[in-house]
């Protein structure tokens, strides 16, 4: 047995297959967009690369539109914790008191989830239209807030806010079943014997419930903020980074600035920095877990359940 | 006097009651409604979108399917969302766990690195790689095709696979292969036969994640697609979008297209889409 175990021709052959396609489709191309940060390169065949040094990224330091799209970015991460996080938890504890139904309104929560981003952007990007031919706009009329009406993602003021809180709408469900989960696997005898000690559902909800779910919630925050830190296709579908770009997030940026106005260059410098973020959050979140593993190794509930349970 | 006590707190309870199902339900309606609205309106003319957005369709308009299945194309489009996305399950599924059994049986040097080279990719953004592809695929001529793009959703399925499968299978008892192992059996037939079945739990939950993502990703068919016959579902959806945002009935119909099968795929396997997707939530 183990003989076979270490069998290399084995090991060579199953690994092979998708090491090669790993390899060749996902992890060359991440060194090359390292590499093509330091040229520049209109898009055009036969065209050499051209070194440019730290120039991309000095011109990137210098451009409002970057500027623009970090702050989007920032804005984003941080109504989307606030909002995403506290909808989430909230129905997962309604949920779990709900003795009926608890598996039916689970399902409706989780619809938006599941739809694909094109088609959650197109729908509400109808619902938002300008004029009285916006649904959103349509509503607000009948019930005499006329003036509340707007082109919602015209509008420079409303568009960013708009394009987060409909993100909200469709992932909100994550944190509902994640924190579900969570609460489930808080041990009954503890929750009764708070009961008995005449504790109310309000106090068993801060003092218990909130304390033993604190993993999941933690590692929730750890993925609203790597996930929108990502976003694109939302972004894309409902503005594709208008009005006048400012509602461009890195992503979509990066997009434009390679796709439309070929330059491929800038493009991969916004790249290199993106995964650079991405990195350093991962690192110190695994960190931040890891250390707090340590010293609750004992107390594991919650949140690494969910994980396990994976 | 505790009769009254105990009705008191009967009444309170009851009231709570009500205000938890009153708050339920209008979240339900948040959640529900814009998705009612589309379909609703995909089956309403123009005039009716606009005139009436609320109320239900007078006569239903099926026609609007037709137009957006024939003249919109969307049948097209799903038909090549299906074959894309199927053939990528498919092979990420194969190479993932055969990769995943060595991974979590097989002890060589450096099984540590490359496991976690694997993982590592769960934190590239899809648009890291983007423009490295497009120019190297655009040196080798590589546009509007398949196989190549098959290959390519399967390199980003494969960390979440060999993440959640690895797992499994280390969970399995070594003696499971002793037997056929003693008996001389090829490691082929022991992998097959014995270890991918027992694993499939573990498979079906990535595979669930990699439908999903695989279905709807928007970049890869945005810059590696151009023929609109080889166009998948999302990017299809896009155009049809703002070709023809006058015909609204049919754009509705494009989006229920859409639409439709994620949801009755949920309707179908509930707990294990959840279970899926929330163990991927990582992925953004």
């Amino acid at each position: 047995m183990e003989q076979y175990h270490r069998n290399k021709k084995i090991i060579f052959l199953f690994l092979l297959p998708a090491l090669l396609v790993y390899i060749i489709f996902e992890c060359i191309p991440v060194l090359q967009s390292f590499y093509f940060s330091f040229f520049e390169w209109p898009g055009i065949q036969g065209v050499p690369l051209a070194y440019v040094g730290l120039d991309n990224f000095k011109a990137l330091i210098n451009d409002a539109q970057f500027h623009r799209a970090i702050a989007n970015i920032l804005l984003f991460v941080l109504i989307g914790i606030l909002t995403q996080l506290p909808i989430g938890f909230f129905f997962a504890i309604l949920l779990y008191y709900t003795k009926h139904g608890q598996k039916f309104f689970k399902a409706v929560y989780f619809i938006p989830m599941i739809l694909p981003v094109t088609a959650t952007g197109l729908l509400w990007q109808f619902i938002l239209k300008p004029n009285e031919t916006g649904v959103l706009n349509n509503l607000l009329s009948k019930l005499g807030l006329e003036n509340l009406c707007t082109g919602w993602l015209v509008n420079s003021k409303t568009a960013m806010m708009c394009i987060i809180l409909v993100t909200t709408w469709a992932s909100a469900a994550y944190y509902i079943v994640i924190g579900l989960a969570a609460m489930n696997s808080i041990p009954d005898e503890i929750l009764e014997s708070a009961t008995i000690d005449g504790a109310n559902t309000w106090k068993r909800v801060i003092h218990i419930m909130v304390p033993m779910i604190w993993e999941s919630i933690k590692i929730s925050v750890v993925m609203i903020i790597t996930g929108v830190l990502k976003v694109f296709d939302m972004v894309f579908v409902m503005t594709e980074g208008g009005p006048n770009g400012l509602t461009h997030v890195p992503a979509t940026l990066l997009y434009s600035q390679a796709f439309k106005y070929n330059h491929y260059g800038i493009g991969s410098a916004i790249s290199t920095i993106m995964f650079m973020i991405s990195l350093v959050i991962t690192i110190v979140s695994l960190k931040i877990m890891n250390k707090e593993d340590k010293k609750s190794a004992t107390k594991e509930r919650g949140g690494r359940k969910v994980w396990r349970q994976v | 006097m505790e009769t009254s006590l105990n009705r008191k707190a009967k009444r309170k309870k009851r009231i709570c009651q009500i205000l938890l199902y009153a708050i339920l339900s209008v979240f339900a309606v948040i959640c529900l409604y814009p998705v009612f609205f589309t379909l609703n309106s995909s089956l309403k003319d123009n005039t009716d979108i606009f005139a009436a957005p609320f109320s239900l369709p007078g006569t239903p308009q099926w026609e609007n399917y037709v137009r957006a299945w024939t003249i919109g194309k969307m049948g097209v489009y799903f038909k090549n969302s299906i074959v894309l996305t199927t053939a990528t399950l498919f092979v990420s599924a194969l190479i993932g766990s055969l990769a995943s059994y060595i991974l979590a049986k097989f002890k060589f040097k450096g099984k540590g690195f490359v496991y976690l080279l694997f993982i590592a990719g769960m934190m590239v953004p899809i648009q890291t790689v983007i423009i490295p592809l497009a120019v190297t695929f655009g040196k080798l001529g590589i546009v509007n095709n398949f196989p190549v793009l098959v290959l390519l959703y399967s390199a980003f399925c494969l960390s979440m696979t060999v993440f959640i499968v690895t797992g499994y299978m280390k969970g399995l008892p070594d003696e499971l292969e002793e037997a056929a192992v003693m008996d001389g059996a090829d490691p082929v037939i022991i992998f097959f036969r014995i270890i991918l079945p027992l694993s499939m739990p573990s498979l079906v939950s990535a595979s669930i994640f990699n439908f999903v993502s695989a279905w709807n990703n928007l970049l890869f068919p945005l810059v590696f697609i151009s023929k609109d016959s080889m166009k998948t579902i999302s990017i299809g959806l896009l155009s049809f979008f703002g070709a023809y945002t006058s015909d609204y009935g049919a754009v509705m119909a494009a989006i229920g297209v859409s639409i439709i099968p994620p949801i009755i795929m949920y309707i179908l396997l509930q707990e294990k889409m959840e279970k899926g997707l929330t163990a991927g939530a990582v992925k953004g």
